[in-house]
């Protein structure tokens, strides 16, 4: 008989691990965007001289270009590395919480509003994550534990549209889209393309049908009763890992696991 | 009271944040309108390489011309290669990665605007590579610059490459 008793995970608990994995997400963001400054500037890809041309509503933002310019962006991501260094730390103050959430918010929309293109699903998440945790510590304790449930119904979410959306495509079904995303010199490899050219068509069709089938039924992470549904945080975990290295999808994989202890929370709540 | 008030605004606001989250998975033009409104990216797209992967490289080449008329060779816009650090900090994948929407927002522009060489000129994506090609390092002499977008299938062999687009010389 299995008889395995696992800990009860408070509100704080679930914010701390949710803040501390998050931490190094940003960290990492940051960091990334530090390395590649240049590209802020005038001649740069994220040119706000470009990238402003394509707003419609420029005209209302451009007493704003001196913000948006170079070098006031890499202070702004200066900023933002600061509070994320702080965040974990300050879940202990609820008042300071809240005001290193909104710093985090703000840089957060500035660098979504600034760079229209370049970011990610990875990035997408984080700011979703600070939104939430930033609205819920508005409010009280019930305000908190609404905000922690989204968390956890998005990276939900997240996992189940991806298994729908691969079960609708023919290449994923066939298993070709590994063979071909791993092709491209963007987010393959050569050795894992030339080894998966290599072995037979159903491998492929089971490896790819194995991601469908776990990534439909994550919401069973929510059923399942502990630990049973560990099995979909084991392979969650494995399967950003080997994006990390396979593909250089790094921050997907922090993005990904801070929200995990909300799916905990969640689950604790449901039963 | 108040506390139960904003609660409920809370989870209203959550509820209708999740509704939109999963329309916009959806492609239909309710939820093209509304992910129009969406400037600060609330709106998530979880469909991941799905359900059409992308299966080619799109690669930006350029080519310079001296004020003598001399033409040089394409040299293609290289980006560093991932290396084992690229687990922790990978930097170059955001400079890859707005390279790829542009050229990719181009090539998909080239393919509606066909007939319409000065529409695709004028276009955000035209204007932003021009800019970025322009701040390359050059030769001295060089007095206009053309780039030409190829889409390739990587390390695959077996598909052929595909020409996307030519752009006019341009002075620099």
């Amino acid at each position: 008989m299995c008889n395995v008793t696992i800990a009860f995970i408070s509100q704080r608990d679930t914010v701390l691990g949710c803040s501390m994995v998050l931490c190094i997400s940003l960290l990492i963001g940051c960091i990334e965007l530090l390395l590649i400054r240049r590209e802020f500037t005038d001649v740069g890809i994220f040119s706000w001289r470009v990238l402003s041309s394509r707003l419609s509503f420029q005209r209302y933002f451009k007493k704003l270009d001196l913000l948006f310019s170079y070098p006031s962006t890499i202070l702004v991501i200066i900023v933002r590395l600061i509070f994320a260094l702080i965040l974990p730390f300050s879940i202990a103050q609820e008042f300071l919480t809240l005001f290193v959430l909104t710093v985090l918010v703000f840089t957060s929309a500035f660098m979504f509003f600034r760079n229209l293109y370049g970011n990610d699903g990875s990035d997408q998440l984080v700011h979703i994550i600070l939104i939430s945790l930033w609205l819920g510590y508005m409010g009280s304790k019930e305000a908190l534990d609404l905000s922690l449930y989204f968390i956890a119904l998005q990276s939900i979410s997240s996992y189940v549209i991806a298994g729908i959306a691969k079960l609708f495509s023919k290449e994923w079904r066939t298993g070709e889209a590994i063979l071909r995303i791993m092709s491209t010199e963007t987010y393959g490899n050569k050795t894992l393309s030339r080894f998966y050219k290599n072995v037979s068509p159903r491998f492929l069709c089971i490896f790819s049908w194995h991601i469908i089938l776990i990534e439909c039924s994550f919401l069973l992470v929510l059923i399942l009763p502990t630990p049973f549904n560990f099995v979909f945080f084991i392979w969650g975990t494995l399967f950003h890992v080997y994006n990390s290295v396979v593909m250089g999808l790094n921050i997907f994989l922090w993005s990904f696991l801070c929200t995990y202890p909300t799916i905990v929370y969640l689950h604790q709540f449901l039963h | 009271m108040n506390d139960v008030i904003h609660t409920v605004f809370l989870g209203t606001i959550f509820f209708v944040w999740l509704i939109l989250t999963w329309l916009n998975q959806v492609n239909c033009k309710l939820a093209k309108l509304i992910k129009a409104k969406d400037i600060f990216n609330l709106l998530p797209k979880w469909t991941f390489f799905a359900p059409k992967p992308a299966m080619n490289d799109l690669h930006l080449l350029y080519r310079e011309r001296d004020s003598s008329n001399n033409v040089s060779l394409f040299k293609e816009v290289r980006l560093l290669k991932r290396g084992p650090s690229a687990i922790l900090l990978n930097p170059s994948k955001r400079k890859k990665k707005a390279l790829q929407d542009l050229v990719r927002g181009l090539s998909g522009i080239t393919s509606v605007l066909n007939d319409d060489p000065i529409g695709i000129k004028l276009s955000f994506y035209y204007l932003a590579l021009l800019n970025c090609l322009t701040s390359l390092d050059k030769d001295p002499s060089t007095s206009a610059i053309q780039f030409v977008i190829i889409k390739g299938s990587g390390f695959d062999d077996q598909h052929e490459t595909e020409l996307v687009l030519v752009s006019d010389f341009h002075n620099v």
